[in-house]
């Protein structure tokens, strides 16, 4: 229990700070597609679908495996006023629920209530430029973190046929939010944080985003017409995007023939690679604790004297010396809140200052 | 609310296994465990099944092409890096390897790696284990020692086993508690050095116990050729550790074969006495053959001591040290009271009666009828009155009972001052409140 205090100014002693820490997350196709093909029962290993059909969650490892970690869910889905929607498609309403769903959360209603949709340019509230068709990827928390950084992510996708989508150079299409792949720079905020379109890196091609990213949310939603040849331009004309049951489908099969999860393995499959850096904010309280020359110079351990002389003194006319070991932060009502240690004990004496500089992270 | 996880660790041939979890073998990184080696828990649970190569790929901008530093490259696998800017803050491995001042410019990228794991560690300190490097087992030098002229004196100052000497002070701290903590200790009216003793140092990451191990829970078995030799155990509850079994050195029961700092996640072990007639080695770089005691326990725990090292017939030897961790996890504890007389009405659809919402004017018999619906050109909108649903219980077959205003409850929501709805608590299943009923219902919120 310390019976000295320094008082602790709160306009010149205390100031914040926050920190950014970020990880390199890079996930390769071999991860999402492929490796952990389970040859007994249908399906991956690492692949989780559920009964109710409504997404995919992808795993790093087979997800029956402690080990395992949680990547990402995809789905797939279409507005309800896409020239796609019908009744008869497979699993049509839970379709239209997904892309309102994503919709919903990404970007939120307009003044009328009405849920706004996805659009290639940064401005939402004109409905023009629509996209209506398409494969959102969720990533984890513990990918995202606080969030994805800007201007760091990329997915690379192949768009060549079913059995050989990387085929040829051409047939991979990079996809990233760098504002150099793009005339048009710059990201938005929306109702649930920043978000940004995404772009072709093929100059060529560049005529509008082909998705956009929700860096806070960590969601990335991709228009279906990615996969047409210009990408995003004109009518799908991949008549090989996936297979299912034998049978080829193409990227508007891909929405209207067969189930949510069948599309999440066809996108999966053209998943070459995925890369993004995260950030972790770290706040932090700066407590800069003076130790002035005539104070602090005493200890109130029982073992700094010894035959009523001060231990650590030579001679009895040197001064008074103190090792400081511990810096204790007390609010004010005199109550031990915080302690800091130091790595090795500091000499104090009427001959010097100490100031000691506590970081507080939390 | 207080938790004790149970935590063991099998030791047998310079191997150690956590919680009898098994190595697992990598599909893309094969050959390798998944995620670490067993005995390790993983810290951040990343990479696993992954294999580092060089992509050629960087992730994010490249940077300025003269300035490759502030590029993160992309080497397959996850990794954390921090961009040196005003803070100062950077890894540890970077302050003491580097010189943060000179090496890095702002705006650097600084790197770390996964994945980090833990696991327990022992350091066998030979006889006199509170020597120093001069070799004196008591006192600093006052005078200088050296080799060499060139030699600080400092150098040869410092204790040959820092880590025992950094636990002096916490050992004598509790020497309150048992005289077997106290470096210099009295026992059976003889005194006791730990500075000249052989001492045998399990360090446990408190990752495996939280925030203190359990007294009582810590087991240490011997095995010799997968037979029991003996067990060392804290009945006391006090830390020491009292061998409470053997198979050859039972004279030796109920003595004290070493110490544990809970708090610390330290075990050491000083006792010496054989614990059968067989010898083995174990003691790294010695060839010598030693009969299984306590100082030897746990050998080939991340220490170096293996098969290699030592001589055959190591593998001899196995051991499984056991505890119980303690872990707090912060509880708020809700009332939420249904008193008698409320919270007697669902907003359940289905808690009313249906009822057509549009009728006629003038009601016929049928038209009465709640569940008939009126088909005509003319209509009158009023709310009906509605009746609640009878779900009473009759104890007559086929009679039904007599009505009982009662709701069934199976949820409870917490709200905050502002009416938002901040927290759901389910009951497992429905409970029935009827008017006259007062009911509590306790709610744990684990923080």
């Amino acid at each position: 229990m310390a019976n000295i205090f320094e008082t602790l100014n709160p306009g010149t002693d205390v100031t914040t700070t926050r920190t950014l820490l970020h990880e390199a997350i890079p996930l390769t196709g071999s991860i999402v597609s492929g490796t952990y093909t389970d040859k007994t029962t249908t399906g991956e290993e690492n692949i989780k679908n559920y009964s109710h059909g409504m997404f995919q969650s992808v795993y790093d490892y087979p997800y029956l495996s402690s080990s395992a970690n949680h990547i990402f869910d995809l789905t797939v889905g279409y507005s309800d006023n896409s020239d796609l929607s019908s009744s008869a498609n497979v699993q049509n309403a839970k379709k239209i629920n997904m892309y309102n769903e994503l919709a919903l959360v990404c970007l939120g209603t307009d003044v009328t209530g009405a849920i706004e949709q996805f659009e290639n340019d940064l401005v939402i509230a004109d409905d023009n430029n629509l996209m209506k068709e398409m494969f959102f990827v969720n990533f984890s928390r513990l990918l995202v973190k606080d969030s994805i950084k800007k201007g760091t992510f990329s997915l690379v996708i192949g768009t060549g046929s079913w059995s050989v989508p990387f085929g040829v150079p051409t047939s991979c299409q990079t996809i990233t939010d760098s504002p150099s792949a793009s005339a048009t720079q710059g990201t938005a905020e929306g109702q649930t944080g920043d978000w940004a379109p995404l772009y072709v890196t093929t100059p060529a091609y560049q005529t509008g985003s082909v998705g956009a990213i929700f860096y806070n949310l960590g969601i990335v939603a991709l228009t279906g017409a990615v996969f047409t040849s210009p990408p995003g331009q004109g009518n799908p004309i991949n008549h090989e995007f996936l297979k299912n049951n034998g049978i080829h489908q193409g990227i508007s099969g891909a929405f209207t023939n067969v189930p949510i999860s069948a599309a999440c393995d066809g996108f999966r499959h053209r998943i070459q690679n995925i890369s993004f850096n995260n950030t972790t904010e770290i706040n932090s309280a700066i407590y800069f604790c003076r130790a002035p020359a005539t104070k602090f110079n005493y200890s109130s351990n029982p073992t700094y004297t010894t035959g009523s002389k001060i231990r650590v003194k030579e001679e009895a006319t040197s001064m008074p010396r103190a090792y400081v070991t511990t810096v204790g932060l007390y609010n004010a009502s005199n109550e031990l809140l915080a302690v800091a240690k130091l790595s090795e004990p500091l000499r104090k004496d009427p001959n010097n200052e100490l100031t000691l500089r506590v970081r507080l992270d939390y | 609310m207080k938790t004790h996880p149970s935590c063991e660790f099998f030791i047998f041939d310079s191997g150690v296994y956590y919680n009898s979890i098994p190595s697992t073998s990598g599909t893309i990184n094969r050959g390798a465990d998944v995620p670490i080696t067993a005995g390790y828990v993983s810290l951040y649970e990343l990479n696993v099944d992954r294999l580092s190569s060089s992509t050629g790929r960087f992730i994010g901008p490249l940077g300025k092409p003269e300035e490759p530093s502030v590029a993160v490259v992309d080497n397959g696998l996850i990794y954390p890096y921090i961009t040196k800017d005003g803070t100062t803050l950077t890894w540890r491995s970077v302050a003491t390897a580097s010189n943060y001042a000179t090496d890095f410019e702002f705006g650097d990228v600084m790197s770390s790696s996964y994945p980090m794991s833990a696991s327990i560690t022992r350091e066998y300190m030979a006889p006199l284990a509170g020597k120093l490097i001069t070799g004196d087992p008591t006192l600093l030098p006052a005078g200088a020692d050296p080799v060499s002229d060139s030699t600080p004196v400092e150098v040869f100052n410092r204790p040959k086993y820092p880590h025992y000497w950094a636990l002096k002070t916490t050992l004598d701290y509790y020497g309150y508690i048992s005289e077997h903590y106290k470096v210099t200790a009295s026992v059976n009216n003889s005194i006791v050095y730990k500075d000249q003793q052989t001492i045998n140092l399990l360090s446990i990451p408190s990752i495996f116990y939280g925030s203190k191990i359990k007294p009582g829970t810590v087991s240490l078995k011997w095995y010799y050729t997968g037979s029991l030799a003996g067990e060392l155990k804290d009945t006391r509850q006090n830390g020491e550790l009292i061998q409470v079994w053997s198979s050859d050195s039972a004279a030796y029961n109920d003595k004290v074969g070493g110490v544990v700092l809970y708090d610390e996640g330290f075990v050491l072990l000083t006792g010496s006495w054989a614990l059968n007639d067989e010898t083995l080695p174990i003691v790294k770089g010695d060839g010598t053959a030693y009969a299984p005691s306590w100082k030897f326990f746990g050998a080939g725990a991340n220490d170096g001591v293996s098969q290699a090292t030592t001589g055959q017939n190591f593998y001899n030897a196995s051991f499984v040290l056991s505890f119980k961790g303690t872990t707090e996890v912060q509880t708020t504890t809700m009332f939420a009271n249904a008193r008698r007389g409320e919270v007697n009405f669902s907003n359940n659809p289905t808690y009313l009666n249906y009822v057509s919402e549009s009728a006629a004017i003038d009601e016929t018999p049928q038209q009465a009828d709640p569940n008939y619906w009126i088909i005509t050109s003319s209509y009158l909108f009023e709310e009906k009155e509605r009746t609640i649903t009878n779900f009473g219980s009759s104890s007559a077959q086929h009679y039904s009972a007599s009505f009982k205003r009662q709701v069934y409850i199976s949820k409870i929501g917490v709200y905050d001052d502002n009416k938002n709805l901040i927290g759901i608590a389910s009951l497992s299943s429905p409970v029935l409140k009827e008017e006259a009923q007062d009911l509590t219902f306790k709610i744990k919120l684990d923080i």
